[in-house]
């Protein structure tokens, strides 16, 4: 049997910005084992409500044609 | 004519008899009783024909509705054999429309159950309680989850899309209140595919993935704000083990009030048990937006 302490790492993002890495989104993010931390970045949270908007407007996805 | 000796309380009875049943006051001497019979028996005979119409009459309609519900739904669902229902009960049908007579069944494939409950209901009538009708129903075949309840104001919603590879849009709520409040589910690693599955889920409380299920493509849950504890665990815990570089998103609100260590401290998401329910999950990114 083998004991290891894993630290999980968090971000936080500043007072008025949210964190992504350009496809995720969060006030704070817990770091998978080995994911790259400079992969996340900050942005405003009137540049994501931006974003959010848009992609509401997404539609649906390439699939065969409806019958 | 012969001459008898009687008691008149005879013709008493008979009078009276003759007033209950004929439905009348009249009075009667002795040689218009003959008379008074005829006009009970007359009475009777109305009142016969008037109950054996309106049983009749509710008989037939009984049987003329039945008739019909058969040849819509012999039709609709093909006797029973129908497995393409891409769209089949969406926009426009509702609560008291949906009564199907067969299993519910659709098969695998891109057009089997696509947006099958697009839409479904109205803002008329309490939303579907899935309880009700899931006997009727059978997804554990579906491959193509698209849009399957978008927007459908079905609540209770208990379903196995194990076989599903993705659930594009499945439960978004973008275009109707739909009351939801309760879903069930059992996924596999299968699915690969949970974009926008669960957006404009602030109605969502209850969101549970039943044993087995494994969640192994990027998920976003994070419009659903009043989620509470055991379904945001029953969401962790089903994180696939064996997935790598995927990102969970949860709603931080909902994070902080559910795992509050005490009443309104609202301090859940630096919470000890939030910290370990993320720690047992360490192959995953989970993002409180």
């Amino acid at each position: 049997m083998t004991t290891e302490s894993i630290t999980t790492i968090k971000l936080t993002a500043a007072e008025g910005m949210m964190l992504t890495d350009g496809e995720h989104f969060g006030k704070e993010v817990f770091l998978a084992i080995g994911a790259d931390q400079s992969a996340w970045y900050e942005i405003t949270e009137a540049e994501y409500d931006e974003i959010m908007a848009k992609e509401s407007q997404q539609g649906e996805p390439e699939s065969a044609d409806s019958i | 004519m012969a001459l008898v000796t009687t008691d008149d309380k005879h013709y008493k009875a008979i009078a009276e008899a003759i007033r209950t049943n004929a439905e009348t006051d009249k009075t009667y001497l002795p040689e218009e009783m003959a008379d008074g019979v005829n006009e009970a028996y007359a009475m009777g005979r109305r009142h016969g024909d008037a109950e054996g119409y309106i049983r009749g009459n509710l008989k037939g309609v009984e049987e003329g509705m039945k008739a019909q519900y058969d040849a819509f739904w012999d039709a609709y669902q093909q006797s029973g054999k129908r497995v393409t229902y891409q769209n089949a009960f969406s926009c426009g049908w509702t609560q008291s429309l949906f009564k199907p007579k067969y299993l519910i069944k659709p098969g695998s494939g891109n057009y089997q159950a696509k947006e099958m409950f697009y839409w479904f209901g109205s803002l008329n009538e309490p939303p579907l309680d899935w309880r009700t009708i899931a006997d009727k129903i059978d997804l554990s075949n579906v491959t193509d989850a698209t849009f399957l309840f978008n927007s459908a104001r079905i609540n209770y919603i208990d379903v196995d899309l194990s076989n599903a590879t993705t659930l594009w849009g499945c439960f978004n709520c973008e275009w109707q209140i739909t009351g939801r409040t309760h879903l069930t589910l059992k996924v596999s690693e299968k699915c690969k595919d949970y974009t926008v599955a669960f957006n404009y889920c602030a109605d969502l409380t209850h969101l549970i993935f039943k044993e087995g299920s494994k969640i192994a493509a990027n998920m976003t849950v994070s419009s659903a704000t009043n989620l509470v504890k055991d379904s945001i665990e029953s969401i962790v815990n089903a994180l696939w083990d064996d997935a790598s570089g995927k990102t969970l998103t949860l709603s931080l609100t909902a994070v902080k009030k559910a795992f509050q260590t005490s009443s309104g401290s609202n301090d859940g998401n630096t919470s000890e048990e939030w910290l370990s329910l993320v720690a047992s999950k360490s192959n995953w990114t989970i993002s409180l937006a």
